[in-house]
Parts: C-alpha cells; structure tokens; sequence
C-alpha cells in the first residue's frame, strides 16, 4: 500500500528521525530500512529521501558527516539534541492521533504490543 | 556519456585548494568527474547526471550531492537490485533536482545566505534603478500653461487709446532718455543735484527746456494705465529706451517662454519720469507755480499706480519707492512754501493718499505663477497635476540655479561626463525631491501662508506663518532636499512687508501732515493733539505701524513732528537713528529681524527744509 504524498510529508520525516534515533545511517541503509521496517508502507526513493535528509540538516534536526574509510565514501546521518527534542514531540503527536483515530474506529490496537521491529 | 577522467585542465579546474596544494589533482569538485568515476551503469550516471545538474548549486554542492546519489545507486547495486529498479525507485528526477536544490540551499551557512540574498537584493535594486533612470531620462517636461497671459491680464485689459506707455515712451526720448546714456539721460542730467548744488541751474534749464515732454509725463499719469505686457522680447520701437533683449521662447521652452527671464523694461523709465518729476516739483516749488508743482505730484501718485498694473516684486518695489517720492515732495513743498497749495488741492493730495491701495497678494500671486511656471519646465505632466523629475528639467534649473548648485545639475557648464554621472543620480534625486504634485501643494500652501502674513501688524508677529513654515521646512535635512526647489525660489516676503509698512507709514504720516496744515490754516495754530484733527481734517487718525499704539506728535521750533514710537516702544521725542544723520527716508529698521537696540523713533512726517 501506498501512502499519499501529503501523507508522507508528515509521517516521512518523523519516520527518518525515528530511524535515527538507532544511530547514525546513510542514505541507502535509511531507504532500505523504512522500506523492510513499515513493509513498503514508508518506502521512499532517493528524489524524497534526500531532499527530506537535507531539510532535516538546515533545521539542525540531523547533523552529516562524510566517511570516506569504506570501500566507497558514505556520507552518514545522526540525530542532534534538536532532533531528539523534536522526535519527542513528533512521537507524542502521532500516538495522540493514532489514539484518536482509534477511538473513534479508524485503526484498531494491536493485540500484543509490538517494540521495533 | 560522462567521463571517468577528465582533462588536465577539467581537474586543474575543480581541485579543492589542500589538495591542489599536495599536488593532487583529483578535481574532486567537478560532479561530473564524480559520476564518472563511480563507472555506474549509464542509465543510472544520466539520472543523476540530470538531477545535479537541474539543482543549480554551487560546483562543490553539486560534487556532493552527486557523491551521496552515487554512493547510493552503488550500495543498491550491491544489494542485488538492478539498475532499473533503482531508477524505477528514484521517483521524479526533475522534482528531485528541485528539492535538493532547495533544501541544499537552506543548509548553507548564514552568511552564504546572506551574501546570496544580498546579491539578489542589489541586483534586483541596480535593475530597478535602471530602469527608473532610463523612464526619467526618457521623461521630458511639457509645458502647456502659458502663465503670462494671466499676469499680463490687467495690463491687457487697459484700452489702446488710454495706454500711457507710448506717450512716456515719446516724451522721455524726446527729453535724451537713451539706454546708451550712463545714467539714461544727458551726461550733463543728474537728477541727484538739488538747490544749492552747482549744476542745480543746470537741471533747471533743461526742465524749463522740456516743459513740453513734462507736461506729457503728467498726461501720461493720468491716464487709467500703462498698458505694458510683460514679455521675453523687446518691441523694436522700445529698443532705443530700454535696448534690445530677448530670452524666449527658445527652443525646448515649449509654446511659450519661460517665465523667469520675464522682462519689465517699462519698469526703470517710469521711475526715471518719476524722478524727473521729483526734480521739476523742486523747481516748481521754488519757482512758486503751485498748479505745476500739484500736478508734479500728482502725476508721480499716477506712476505708482499704473507701476502696479504689472504685479511682480520689482514691480512693486517700484510702486513703493515712486509713492514715497511723492511724499517726499509733498513734505518738502510745504515745509519750504508752506502756502503755496490751496485747501482744496491740499485735501485732494490727502484722499489721493488715502485711496493709494497696494495689492501686495498681487505681487506674490505672480510670483507663485513664476514658480508653477518653473515647475511646469522640471516635471513631466501626467495630466492630473503630477509628474515626475526631469533629466531636461534639472538641466533647465541650472540655467539660472545659483554657481554652487550645477554641482548636482547637468549644465553647459560641466563636463559632458560629469553631465551623464549627474544623469545616473535621477532616480535618486527622484527619490529625494518631492515630486510634482507635492511641490506644486508646498507652493501653493506657502503663498497662501505668505498671503495671510500681509495683513498681519507688525506687533503681532507671533502670527506670521510663512517664516515659521519655511523654517519647518530648514528644520530637517530630509525636508531641506526635498522642498529644494521651493526653498531656493521662495521670495523673501520679510523685506515686502518691510517695505510695505514703510509705505503705508510714510503715507500715513504725510495725510496727517496734511491734516495739520490744514488745522494751522483755519487755526492760525498748530493743535495741542493729533485728536484734534478728527474729523474735522483728517477721517480717523492712523495708527502707530510698529505697536498699534498711538502715534507720537510733537512741536520742534513750531514745525510737527509726526512718529511712530520705533521698534523700542519708548517714545524718544522723534530722535531718528544715528546713521540717518536726520533724513527719515534713511529709516531701515523695519527690515531688520531683530528689534533695534538703539533708542530711536521712525519718523513719518517731518516739513523742515533739509536735515
């Protein structure tokens, strides 16, 4: 399934910084795991991922770094306090949304409380 | 195809500056060379070929972008998907190119994006500039409204056959009046001389010589005007008079000339017959012809009125001092023959006086037309009363600005390239000068205010305006440039009042001597008070110009002394200021701002045979 477009503009970013929170990871690795992790639902090719990682880098939400170490150079992205702060308050918004949609019957809860997967 | 190399130049060319310094040319900062480089699939270096370059960042952002992008496809290929796959993935190129572009924009540090900023600012600022000197350039001011007709309207109106102009005209050339001469008149003519003085018969011989031409001067005055238009040429009959002068309309002036260079040759012959006429009451008075003498003077009453059918400030400059001779010769005729008039002719010279009206706010009004004049030659006209700054105007205001100005004017004057770095400052000088309607409104608004000021006493100065609003107007630099035109033309409308009430006193004093000879007459005395006058002789007493309070009066060795009490409101026993060594006519203390320190009277009526 497909998310819209103006759907993802919201949930996109929160999902980026999300992934993040895990440790540093470049671009690739950030579209191949929103991929796997949402089962397509989140997946995003590169013409949305990185102009989003580069947003997030304007508005100090995530700090690059350049590796050039590897076999190739990669350059690699992090969450700064600013993010962290932000993921906070992004996290707490969707869980209230997701409650409410749950409320009035939109989505349902899951039955056994799922981590990361 | 994107190369994998590049030339030695291409790398030279995109080396960061470390490594060129380390001698290693990688041009790490040509995207190209990057892509290339990667030996990705061609399908996939043209997407990204197409997205970096659609970015429109700087070359090092474009070598990142293309870095990540690379990085990206690689680590994709790696994981086993295919190259279509992963364009299929990318989603829309041109979009991408777009976002990143934007969002790589946003990144750049504060003072990249300030710098950027600025460039676009100053950019868009020099654009605009340009393209506002090139309309103002462009601009030309079209002047429609042809001022003179309205100025010349009362001269106009006086029918042929009672214009007086062509009749002094006849008799001062026919007296040696030449604008050759030094003085105008005969080398051996000088109207300064008085009796007593050596040339003094001379004088008199040819006044007795040209009886015939003065009889003419007074017809002249008595008729109801001179009929002189105002103009920007001589007529060639008047040359031998007044020479030969001509300032419009040139080209460029439009229709009609301007108005700044308006001519009133008329002007300094009338005053010259006035003088003429001064001289013969002297001669008349002496000579005890009293019809003569009352005619001398009334023809010079006749000048002063028919100088004021032309309403401009030298105009009136000329009114006021040719009704000042008139009273001069009046006081001086019966100081030194104090019988010599009847009742009758005595009284007749006093209503003439009284009903001499000068129309100051005419002399203003023509010069608020000079100024709209001058407008009308510096803005364009959008036909609804607004306009804009001229290149051409600027050009005309040095014409006749002062030295210093056509510093910031273009002008023959210059250098044609000073000229065109002056051409590049309009716009500015758009912008700081106000434009057509608001300088026309200041115009108007300031001659209204100098309009009101005229009926104003002078103790009542609190009430003036017009000094207040041009002071206002001195008060900020920004009103300074911007009401420049206004400021520099504005006329100096202290001096007028100064010379009005100068007028209007000398007047008043000499109807009041009038009053007082009249008085002794029927008296045999002179009255204890100037109340005793009323009504009898005089309608109602004047009051002092200066305070509005009384008038002084005074008796000194039995002649009257008529005074105003002076700019320090004590009365002084009609001591004139020192530096008029006794001549009231010296007085000048109504056109100095502050008020005198010296202890001193204006006197207005003072009948003793010299000083």
């Amino acid at each position: 399934m497909k998310i819209e477009r103006e759907l993802m503009r919201g949930a996109g970013p929160t999902a980026v910084l999300k992934l993040l929170a895990g440790g540093e990871m470049y671009g690739y690795e950030l579209v191949e795991a929103l991929s796997r992790r949402s089962d397509g639902i989140l997946a995003m090719g590169q013409s949305t991922l990185y102009p989003m990682l580069y947003n997030l880098e304007a508005k100090r939400l995530v700090r690059s770094r350049l590796d050039s170490s590897g076999p190739r150079p990669r350059r690699y992205y992090r969450l700064t306090r600013k993010g962290q702060r932000k993921l906070a308050t992004d996290t707490k918004r969707w869980g209230a949304l997701f409650e409410a949609f749950t409320a009035i019957g939109v989505t349902t809860r899951p039955a056994a409380a799922g981590g990361d997967r | 195809m994107i190369a994998a190399t590049g030339t030695l130049w291409q790398r030279l060319r995109h080396t960061r500056l470390g490594d060129a310094a380390r001698g290693h040319f990688d041009g790490g900062l040509d995207w190209r060379l990057v892509v290339g480089r990667a030996k990705l699939p061609a399908k996939a270096a043209e997407l990204i070929g197409r997205v970096v370059r659609g970015t429109r960042l700087s070359r090092l952002e474009k070598a990142e972008v293309a870095g990540e992008l690379v990085a990206h496809f690689q680590d994709g290929l790696e994981s086993g998907e295919s190259v279509e796959q992963l364009i299929d993935s990318f989603g829309e190129p041109v979009q991408a190119a777009k976002l990143i572009g934007r969002a790589k924009r946003r990144s750049r540090p504060i003072v990249v994006q300030v710098w950027r900023w600025s460039c676009w600012s100053l950019g868009a600022t020099l654009a605009v500039y340009v393209l506002a000197a090139a309309y103002l350039l462009v601009g030309s001011p079209s002047p429609s409204t042809n001022f003179l007709t309205r100025i010349n309207e009362r001269a106009a109106a006086v029918p042929e056959g009672q214009r007086a102009w062509p009749e002094y005209r006849d008799a001062l050339l026919a007296m040696g009046y030449h604008v050759d001469h030094e003085r105008r008149l005969p080398r051996r003519i000088d109207l300064r001389e008085r009796p007593g003085d050596d040339n003094w018969p001379v004088l008199v011989a040819y006044l007795e010589e040209h009886k015939e031409q003065l009889a003419a001067l007074r017809r002249a005055a008595a008729q109801p005007g001179v009929g002189y238009q105002l103009g920007l040429a001589t007529l060639p009959e008047d040359e031998p008079l007044v020479g030969k002068w001509i300032r419009g309309p040139q080209h460029g002036d439009g229709p009609h000339g301007p108005l700044i260079g308006l001519l009133a040759p008329h002007v300094g012959p009338l005053r010259t017959a006035a003088e003429l006429l001064a001289v013969d009451a002297i001669r008349a008075a002496m000579a005890r012809e009293p019809d003569v003498l009352f005619g001398d003077v009334v023809a010079m009453l006749g000048i002063a009125r028919q100088l004021d059918e032309s309403p401009f400030s030298y105009g009136g400059d000329a009114v006021l001092s040719t009704q000042r001779r008139a009273c001069d010769a009046i006081e001086h005729a019966l100081a030194s023959e104090p019988d010599l008039w009847t009742d009758e002719q005595l009284s007749d010279l006093a209503h003439r006086l009284a009903d001499f009206d000068v129309d100051a706010a005419r002399w203003l009004n023509t010069q608020r037309l000079i100024m709209h004049d001058i407008i009308q030659r510096i803005y364009t006209d959008d036909d609804a009363g607004d306009g804009a700054i001229t290149y051409e105007g600027l050009e005309y205001l040095s014409g006749w600005a002062p030295e210093g100005y056509t510093l910031y004017l273009p002008s023959l004057r210059n250098p044609p390239i000073y000229n065109r770095l002056v051409a590049s400052g309009i716009p500015a000088t758009a912008l700081l000068l106000a434009d057509r309607r608001e300088t026309a409104e200041k115009v108007d608004a300031l001659f209204d205010l100098a309009i009101d000021d005229l009926s104003v006493p002078l103790w009542q100065p609190s009430r003036l305006k017009y000094d207040r609003e041009l002071k206002a107007m001195e008060s900020s630099s920004r009103l300074r440039v911007k009401y420049m035109l206004v400021r520099t033309l504005a006329p100096p409308l202290w001096s007028t009042r100064a010379g009005l009430e100068m007028a209007k006193g000398r007047a008043e004093g000499v109807r009041v001597g009038i009053a007082l000879e009249l008085h002794r007459r029927r008296h045999g005395r002179w009255p204890e008070t100037l109340d005793a006058l009323v009504p009898q002789y005089i309608a109602g007493l004047p009051v002092d110009r200066i305070n509005g309070g009384p008038l002084g009066y005074r008796l000194v060795d039995d002649r009257p002394l008529v005074y105003s009490l002076g700019r320090d409101g004590d009365d002084d026993a009609g001591r004139l200021p020192k530096y008029c060594k006794g001549d009231a006519s010296k007085y000048h203390e109504l056109y100095s701002r502050s008020a005198s320190t010296s202890d001193d009277d204006w006197v207005i009526w003072s009948p003793r045979v010299g000083p």
